[in-house]
């Protein structure tokens, strides 16, 4: 991490599960303090505080921001609660890193970012997958030509989300997911969206099958599929409820080079190279490739997880990315454009009328 | 007595409700969800009902006279073991704050003790784990839990006794972490001779209804052990029985283990530093928790609440496993 050479103050508001991996890749930078954190329950805020070592903990998130003079607001609450607290960050002068979905709607982002420019403070959601380790080596391939020219880009999500125990089926306290559109699924759409258009271009159109396979089940759709026109390559985005084993699988296809990535289990990627030899050489020389690959990456895995090494890559790297372009009045990282045009697909993903 | 038992449905829950029917009390039975709930006869109120929304149970609440605290999650990670449990909880203190009911007879465990620095014996003066994050999920929420338990009984001047059992098993529980991990054809039995705080599930049951008609002026703690008597390889060997599984039961000296944990910790830390993590079995304070050779004293039971339990190990066995074993 480089960060920058001036202390960093940053608040949390939202102690939930997301909220461990901001406060673990914040404890992993140097000059950035956490300097409190606010939950609307008062024991998870202490029992928080007390975890990490968080100076201050509130259950009032205004009542911190008056109290604490911080340069950076990170909100992991449920996406309900984002527009308005959003806002109140940005208008106290604060920059705002955001849990996505960041809102659900193309108005409420294009107020959000009014504010933001008037306060001339960063607005961004968490795109932390673009900074993921196996996602910046597949750049790195495409940058320096190796891949050749993208001709394809899937991005597949396998998760089952009614398994046992799962915190999608409580009856009692329904999931905030269950209010997105799309459902649960919803809450997985930025980030596939994202890394479809990052290597297949602009979208320019988009279709969809939505399908529910379990009546009983409280989740309104188990299946997403859609194929996205891009200005690059074609794009193809599913999620699948059924799909065993999990898995966050990221495809792209060159003129020059196949890559695969799962984004579950980092560092892997998988590289298959178009090869001139006589059969059945190539064959056996990217099979003889993959399984040197495989192996070194699953051991890289298993050591990553020893050292304590969060799977949720990509986070730190994004914020080091953030307060770094903030401190030297760059321009942020993931641009508010990026975030708007995500917001769109998203959107189109989720129109009522192709969900029929 | 009207009795309101949180997590009814549960493991330990189920044979609390029984022992409180037998006993004579009327029971007001919470349940997350009807599936699994036993058919408990028609004088049981059964509130299916979510701690984390009060306005489901705060009705049946108003009409107890006493509330035992049974319900937490046994499995998770950290975060959903500390939302099912504590926040559940906080949620049910507030609602129970709103009440009449001055009675509460808190089930917490053992598991937060400090093991590393419990000598000789653990007892209720031992010392409680200062940095319980070391002894992961469970312990975590269940020290929280217990917090909040205590902090808001002081302040409403409620009569609060927290039971912390040891292992509670019976039939449906029978598989306890102190007896080691199989892997395979082979059982590793850390410690072998080392005694179980075991507490059959109808002894646990009966402390608790034992200690419910108490009314301590200020916070009283009973751990709650059947006697530390049994050792892992006693259990060990009952319970292989009872599975008719042909399992190689080899012993593994405690401080064997606990020097390989210490050795994995230090190479984790030399390695990756302070953010290092290993398998439970290897982190030394996690071992301990589960392995440590002490024995546990049943004094403060038989002094002050006059209890003992009434299951031996041998009935117990033959109730739990069917079969006649503990010769």
């Amino acid at each position: 991490m480089t960060t920058t050479n001036t202390e960093i103050v940053t608040v949390l508001i939202g102690a939930g599960a997301i909220a461990r991996e901001h406060i673990t890749a914040l404890q992993s930078m140097p000059n950035v303090t956490l300097a409190a954190i606010c939950d609307l329950s008062p024991t998870r805020a202490r029992a928080i505080s007390e975890r990490y070592e968080i100076a201050k903990s509130y259950t009032d998130y205004l009542e911190m921001l008056d109290d604490i003079p911080a340069d950076w607001a990170h909100i992991t609450t449920p996406p309900s609660s984002h527009y308005g607290i959003s806002a109140q960050c940005l208008e106290k002068g604060l920059n705002v890193l955001c849990e996505k979905p960041i809102v659900p709607s193309r108005e409420e982002f294009s107020e959000l970012r009014e504010i933001a420019e008037k306060n001339q403070v960063f607005l961004l959601e968490n795109q932390n997958l673009r900074f993921h380790s196996s996602v910046r080596k597949i750049s790195r391939l495409i940058e320096t030509g190796e891949l050749g020219e993208i001709v394809d880009v899937q991005v597949h999500l396998a998760q089952n989300l009614e398994g046992s125990g799962s915190p999608y089926l409580d009856k009692h306290v329904p999931h905030f997911g269950l209010g997105l559109p799309g459902g649960v699924i919803g809450d997985f759409l930025p980030h596939m969206a994202y890394l479809a258009t990052m290597f297949a271009g602009a979208p320019s159109s988009v279709r969809t099958i939505w399908k529910n396979v379990n009546a009983d089940s409280p989740l309104p759709y188990h299946e997403f599929r859609a194929q996205i026109q891009c200005q690059t390559a074609p794009a193809t985005v599913a999620f699948s409820c059924s799909a065993q084993p999990a898995g966050f699988w990221l495809r792209v296809f060159g003129t020059k080079l196949f890559v695969e990535a799962n984004l579950f289990e980092p560092p892997r990627l998988q590289v298959r190279k178009h090869r001139t030899q006589p059969a059945p050489l190539p064959s056996l020389l990217n099979g003889l490739s993959e399984a040197v690959s495989v192996s070194a990456s699953t051991l890289a895995s298993v050591w990553r997880k020893l050292g304590g090494r969060s799977q949720y890559d990509g986070l730190a790297e994004l914020i080091d990315a953030c307060y770094r372009s903030q401190q030297k009045g760059q321009p942020q990282p993931v641009s508010l454009n990026d975030i708007a045009e995500n917001i769109n697909l998203v959107k189109a993903f989720t129109d009522p009328e192709l969900m029929q | 007595m009207r009795v309101f038992v949180t997590g009814a449905g549960g493991f330990l829950g189920r044979a609390t409700v029984q022992k409180l029917l037998d006993d004579g009390h009327e029971v007001i039975a919470m349940v997350r969800s009807h599936a699994g709930s036993p058919a408990w006869p028609p004088s049981v109120e059964v509130v299916q009902a979510d701690l984390r929304v009060p306005s489901q149970y705060e009705a049946a609440l108003s009409e107890a006279d006493a509330v035992v605290h049974v319900a937490a999650a046994v499995d998770g990670d950290e975060d959903q073991q500390f939302n099912s449990t504590v926040l559940a909880t906080e949620k049910f203190l507030d609602a129970l704050a709103c009440s009449s009911v001055r009675r509460v007879v808190h089930i917490s465990t053992i598991a937060i003790y400090d093991w590393h620095n419990t000598k000789g014996e653990m007892n209720e003066d031992s010392p409680l784990s200062e940095n319980v994050y070391e002894l992961g999920p469970y312990s975590i929420a269940k020290m929280w839990q217990e917090r909040i338990v205590k902090e808001k009984a002081e302040s409403h001047n409620w009569h609060l006794t927290i039971l912390r059992p040891g292992f509670v098993w019976g039939s449906e529980r029978p598989n306890l972490a102190g007896m080691g991990r199989t892997m395979g054809p082979i059982h590793l039995m850390f410690g072998p001779f080392t005694r179980l705080p075991l507490t059959y599930v109808e002894n646990c049951a009966h402390c608790i209804a034992k200690a419910l008609p108490r009314e301590p002026m200020a916070p009283e703690v009973f751990n709650v052990f059947d006697s530390d008597s049994v050792r892992v390889w006693q259990y060990c060997r009952a319970y292989f029985r009872a599975q008719s599984r042909r399992q190689l039961l080899v012993p593994v000296p405690y401080y064997v283990g606990l020097l390989t944990a210490h050795l994995a910790g230090l190479t984790s830390r030399i390695l990756f530093g302070p953010t290092g993590r290993l398998p439970s079995l290897l982190v030394a304070r996690r071992y301990e928790s589960q392995f440590k050779p002490i024995r546990y004293s049943t004094r403060k039971l038989r002094e002050v609440l006059s209890w003992t339990p009434p299951v031996s190990f041998k009935s117990a066995l033959a109730k739990a496993f069917d079969v006649k074993v503990g010769r």
